[in-house]
């Protein structure tokens, strides 16, 4: 489909056109009435040549005054000629963009208009001049049900406060719509005979009327806050939250707006609903005890935090820690020793924003000390405090003497959740502790915040221990070290081997495959036929791991001559891998997996092979896999991989593609891959 | 990124930020089981209002009371959905959203309609008091964002913006890299997002029986009936300028609000939007096919926001089909997609975020946050203001395309300055009897 592109080419182009048209050149002119006498039989659908000339002229003339009225003429003069429905809200939607008050009288005249006074309105409210607004107000007179609501709307929409007067009656309308629309107009007018009519209003409305038009009335404090009318505003907000008669709803948001219009007050007015029974009331002052700003209000609410029920002090204890900020830690401090344990729990959270170094110490002995909610939240206040003497703070208790070990592991945990890299040679003290959490917690942070020199430390534990868990737990710290440091770790992982005991050997051959240094190969291949059946089997485990191409010659020797099964299977999944992992697979690929094919012992060799060719997109891995088509071992994933491979390949090897869907079709192996080899067949039939 | 302080935002002005910028939840004693007393059911009740995407996605989350639909039987096929979940017969299907929001036992709705519907729901909504799980994008115009947001906050009702990128861990770490500086001094920000479309004319059909077409249009200009205008998946309403303003903010929202995101941009915009698109030239869309975006923001920081047509080598480059955003910078660059963070140099992937350092609200789950936000009061992981803005920066694109040419925009006031052409285009007349 062709497009059209509004880039700077067609601009310049647009607006010479323009240029010549205001000059009134003939053809030109010819063009241009031609494009417009289109609009006439215009039909909804979208583009034709026409529109898309009009469209450019409309929007090159914003920088030129003459073409503008042309077309604003032109457009003006479809409203009132004999042009479609859509042709002529075509003209309003442009109008919208371009009128000015010479469109606006002929756009009145549609407002009654049950098909257009829509699109007359759309036009209108762009132009949104004063003559715009008469033309508006004076179909107020001329319009009823759902076009006067239609026609109000604009009104409000243009914040008209000519037209105040006329639609204080309205709202008496019989038509929900027409009064919700009067509503709605008189807020965004929000004059003094405006508001006071919503007031008016909102006192004696029906109830099912009630609730929009309290809204309305809020609405319009609103504006009068964005006027600076802070005191009109206070007066309606106080008059709806005073009311205790109104839906929960109203009254939040009155409370919402009078905390707002009363700085000077907002803290006590927080206060109070915190104090008070209403769930809602307490929830949105504690949202807005968050957000009203200054150290001022820290202050004065930290200093009210003692002598609310316990449901508001857990709701400013909340807002605090947004807050966040240290002048109320004080106030929180005292709330840790609440009776209340909602309020305890919100404390401990709180001095994660207002706490400092110093609360260290106790957040620690409630992370190990304290029943579950506390722990949990004092363990997430020491993770999110803020202050780098935070992470000294922790790593000096480490280093005292005396500390019991629940703490220190605590600590350690905490340590490696900030991510506190200053940390790790506590950590590597920490593996020789004489508690198990604590050598847990130390290896868990050297492995996720170590780096390639703590790797000879590890290594060595793992080597020295005789404990199976602590070599787990050396193991995993390595494994992260390595597979981030790569080639850099593997100076202490080769160096430790040698002399490792054989229990901690597998361990270190594991590693190799991360570490992946030439040196790193060789030392796997030695340890290939070691005495010890473990240390081989890792050492199979690792190679069949090894990342790139350089061991699979070694993968090979494995499947052709491993005495044990496992080896052979590890080494064969080992291989596939690596070709599987090459890029723009091809002939080679597809002649080395049939070569692998001889060697599959069991199916589940045989199906690791097809599943390699079935990515191969070459002719030849399509006859290797019709060849296996009559292995009943694999003649499903065998039909299946035909299938996904041959569309690709119909292009270029178009005979051998039919022969092998042919048979896929004759094999009947599956009733699926029948259907669709059948389907591709009958595609790719000339 | 210079940021606009306000009294909402107070706390991204303040040193002692807290380690994530959202509120706190205040989980009663009862809720903790300190007292005795069982914790709350997770049945937070919902109504669904347009069982358009992700209408079917809450059966996890809440208790889905009455789901809504102009068109019969997707309403009524949604509500036999939600009933077999439950095993029970409790969940009711409305034609019409305002019977749901009478509902007083239902704590909050999600709207999934098309977007020129997004306004009089969300609104309608925080007036009944409930929380409001909206899609992308916020709105069709501006100025029923404005909206939007007012009565959001007028009210205090939870608002989560369906921008569910700010729920994807891998992005936002991506995000936090730019915004602690890994990558240096931020340059450049290339968004790329699904191009457009274009079909032929539509014929005029008959009305489906059971089908409100009046109701489906709502606020939007009348047009004549015809299949493809109103079906909900990507090859209708979304190319159509009266319901959606195509894939630039249908689905370029997110990566626009990730951008946002990334950038520190959330309370502030752009200073200039200049954009060039390309149309359908006839037949049923006219919303953009491809476009070349670029907003500049008051520190210098360009973002260039094409498609995924004109973004090709973009897309091979990270392998996406869906484009993404790639922040670059002096030292480095940081490329984020749905699940993926992508970074130059590779060591950036491991950097750790230090708590002293900017961590970002932090969700892995954006239907869940939101729950949870339901039953805490908290705020969400995309409230409202933000979804206003980056919502906005898709209108400003939208109506710099159309005018052809560029915008200057000032974010603190939300006007655009010396072009009263573009500023008409910030709003649109409803269609009667609706009114905004």
């Amino acid at each position: 489909m062709r497009a059209k592109t509004f880039d700077f080419f067609l601009w310049a182009t647009l607006a010479m056109l323009s240029l010549f048209v205001a000059a009134a050149g003939a053809a030109d002119r010819a063009a241009l009435d031609a494009a417009f006498a289109a609009l006439g039989t215009y039909q909804w659908g979208g583009a034709d040549a026409a529109s898309i000339q009009i469209d450019g002229l409309v929007q090159v003339c914003h920088a030129d005054p003459a073409l503008r009225a042309e077309l604003e003429r032109r457009l003006i003069g479809v409203l009132g000629s004999e042009a479609t429905r859509a042709g002529k809200e075509y003209a309003c939607r442009k109008l919208r963009l371009i009128g000015t008050d010479r469109a606006a009288r002929a756009l009145g005249r549609l407002l009654a208009d049950p098909e257009l006074s829509h699109m007359a309105r759309y036009a209108l409210e762009g132009i949104g001049t004063p003559r715009a607004a008469d033309a508006l107000r004076d179909a107020l007179n001329r319009t009823e049900g759902e076009l006067l609501a239609g026609v109000i709307g604009s009104l409000g929409a243009l914040r008209d406060e000519k037209a105040t007067t006329k639609l204080i009656p309205l709202l008496q309308s019989p038509s929900d719509a027409v009064v919700a629309a009067a509503l709605a107009a008189l807020a965004e007018i929000a004059s003094d005979k405006a508001v006071a009519a919503l007031a008016d209003y909102a006192s004696k409305a029906p109830p099912a009327r009630r609730p929009l038009a309290c809204d309305a009335h809020l609405a319009a404090a609103e504006r009068l806050m964005a006027r600076g009318r802070r005191e009109a505003a206070q007066g309606i907000y106080r008059r709806y939250y005073d009311n205790m008669e109104l839906p929960a709803s109203l009254r939040v948001a009155a409370f919402s707006g009078l905390v707002c219009a009363s700085p000077n007050e907002a803290d006590r007015l927080i206060l109070e609903a915190l104090a008070g029974p209403d769930e809602r009331l307490r929830r949105r002052a504690g949202r807005l005890a968050g957000e009203i700003g200054g150290r001022g209000a820290t202050l004065a609410l930290a200093r009210g935090l003692g002598g609310l029920p316990p449901a508001g002090q857990a709701e400013l204890l909340a807002a605090l820690q947004y807050r966040a900020d240290p002048a109320a830690r004080q106030a929180v401090l005292v709330m840790l020793d609440s009776s209340d344990p909602s309020v305890r729990v919100a404390a401990i959270a709180a001095l994660s924003t207002t706490g400092r170094a110093d609360d260290v110490t106790r957040l620690a002995n409630l992370a190990v000390g304290a029943a579950a909610a506390e722990r949990e939240t004092a363990r997430r206040s020491l993770v999110e405090m803020r202050g780098r003497n935070v992470d000294q703070t922790m790593i000096d208790m480490l280093a005292r003497s005396g500390l019991d070990a629940a703490t220190r592991a605590e600590l350690l945990a905490v340590l490696n959740a900030r991510k506190a890299s200053e940390a790790v040679p506590a950590a590597l003290l920490g593996i020789n502790d004489a508690d198990a959490d604590v050598r847990t917690a130390a290896a868990l942070l050297l492995g996720h915040l170590g780096s390639e020199r703590e790797a000879p430390a590890l290594a060595r534990w793992l080597c020295e221990t005789r404990s199976a868990e602590d070599r787990a737990r050396a193991a995993e710290a390595l494994s992260r070290i390595c597979a981030r440091g790569g080639e850099t770790c593997a100076p202490a992982i080769l160096a430790a081997l040698p002399g490792a005991p054989a229990e901690a050997k597998p361990a270190l051959l594991r590693l190799l495959p991360l570490v992946a240094a030439d040196a790193a190969l060789e030392t796997l291949r030695a340890h290939l036929e070691a005495d010890e059946t473990a240390v081989r089997d890792a050492a199979v485990d690792a190679l069949s791991r090894w990342p790139d191409e350089r061991a699979l010659p070694d993968l090979l020797q494995l499947v052709r001559h491993a005495r044990r099964d496992a080896h052979y299977v590890l080494g064969f999944r080992g291989y596939v891998r690596l070709l599987r992992a090459r890029e723009n697979r091809g002939r080679q690929e597809a002649e080395l997996l049939s070569q692998l094919w001889g060697l599959a012992r069991r199916a589940e060799e045989k199906k690791l092979v097809v599943a390699a060719l079935g990515e191969v997109p070459t002719p030849e891995a399509l006859e290797a896999l019709r060849r296996h088509l009559a292995d009943g071992e694999v003649a499903p994933e065998v039909s299946a991989a035909i299938v996904a491979l041959a569309p690709g390949l119909a292009r270029d090897s178009r005979p051998a593609v039919l022969q092998v869907l042919n048979a896929v079709v004759s094999a009947n192996r599956s009733e699926r891959d029948v259907a669709e080899a059948r389907r591709l067949l009958k595609e790719l039939q000339p | 990124m210079k940021k606009t302080t306000t009294r909402r935002q107070f706390v991204q002005s303040s040193l002692a930020l807290g380690s994530a910028l959202a509120f706190p939840a205040v989980i009663p004693a009862s809720a903790l089981g300190l007292d005795g007393t069982t914790a709350p059911s997770n049945r937070v009740t919902m109504g669904v209002v347009g069982c358009g995407f992700g209408s079917d996605h809450w059966s996890r989350y809440a208790r889905v009371l009455a789901v809504c639909d102009v068109k019969r039987e997707r309403r009524l096929e949604r509500a036999a959905f939600y009933n077999r979940e439950y095993g029970a017969q409790d969940c009711r299907a409305y034609e019409d959203y305002r019977e749901v929001l009478e509902r007083d036992d239902i704590d909050c709705v999600y709207i999934a309609t098309p977007d020129h519907w997004h306004a009089l729901v969300a609104i309608a909504a925080a007036r009944a008091g409930k929380a409001i799980y909206c899609q992308k994008p916020l709105t069709l115009t501006f100025r029923e964002g404005v909206a939007v947001r007012d009565a959001v906050n007028r009210y205090g009702v939870v608002f989560q913006h369906g921008t569910q990128q700010r729920s994807d861990p891998r992005m936002v770490f991506g995000c936090e890299l730019v915004l602690n500086g890994r990558i240096g001094q931020l340059k450049n920000v290339e968004i790329v997002m699904p191009a457009g479309a274009a079909i032929d004319p539509q014929p005029v059909q008959p009305v489906p029986d059971g089908f409100n077409y009046d109701m489906w249009l709502g606020p939007a200009p009348w047009a004549p009936y015809t299949h493809l205008r109103t079906t909900g998946d990507w090859h209708s309403w979304y190319f159509i300028s009266d319901y959606c303003l195509g894939h630039l903010s249908g689905w370029g929202v997110h990566h626009i609000d990730s951008a946002q995101q990334g950038t520190g941009a959330d309370d502030s915009g752009p200073v200039e939007v200049d954009a060039r698109g390309e149309f359908p030239t006839k037949g049923l869309y006219d919303a953009a096919i491809t476009w070349r975006i670029r907003c500049t923001f008051a520190d210098g920081v360009v973002w260039n926001v094409i498609d995924t047509v004109t973004g090709r080598d973009f897309c091979r480059r990270f392998n996406s089909v869906d484009g993404g955003v790639l922040f670059e910078g002096t030292e480095g660059w940081v490329f984020i997609w749905r699940g993926v963070v992508d970074a130059h140099p590779k060591h950036l992937l491991r950097e750790r975020i230090h708590p002293d350092e900017t961590n970002l609200y932090h969700s892995s789950n954006h239907y869940q946050n939101f729950i949870d936000c339901v039953r805490s009061g908290a705020r969400t992981a995309a409230p409202v203001e933000y979804g206003h803005r980056s919502t906005t920066i898709c209108v400003l694109s939208d109506i710099s395309m159309r005018l052809g040419r560029p915008l200057r925009w000032d974010a603190a006031k939300e006007e655009i300055v010396d072009d009263p052409a573009a500023t008409r285009m910030l709003s649109r007349a409803y269609r009667q009897p609706w009114v905004l």
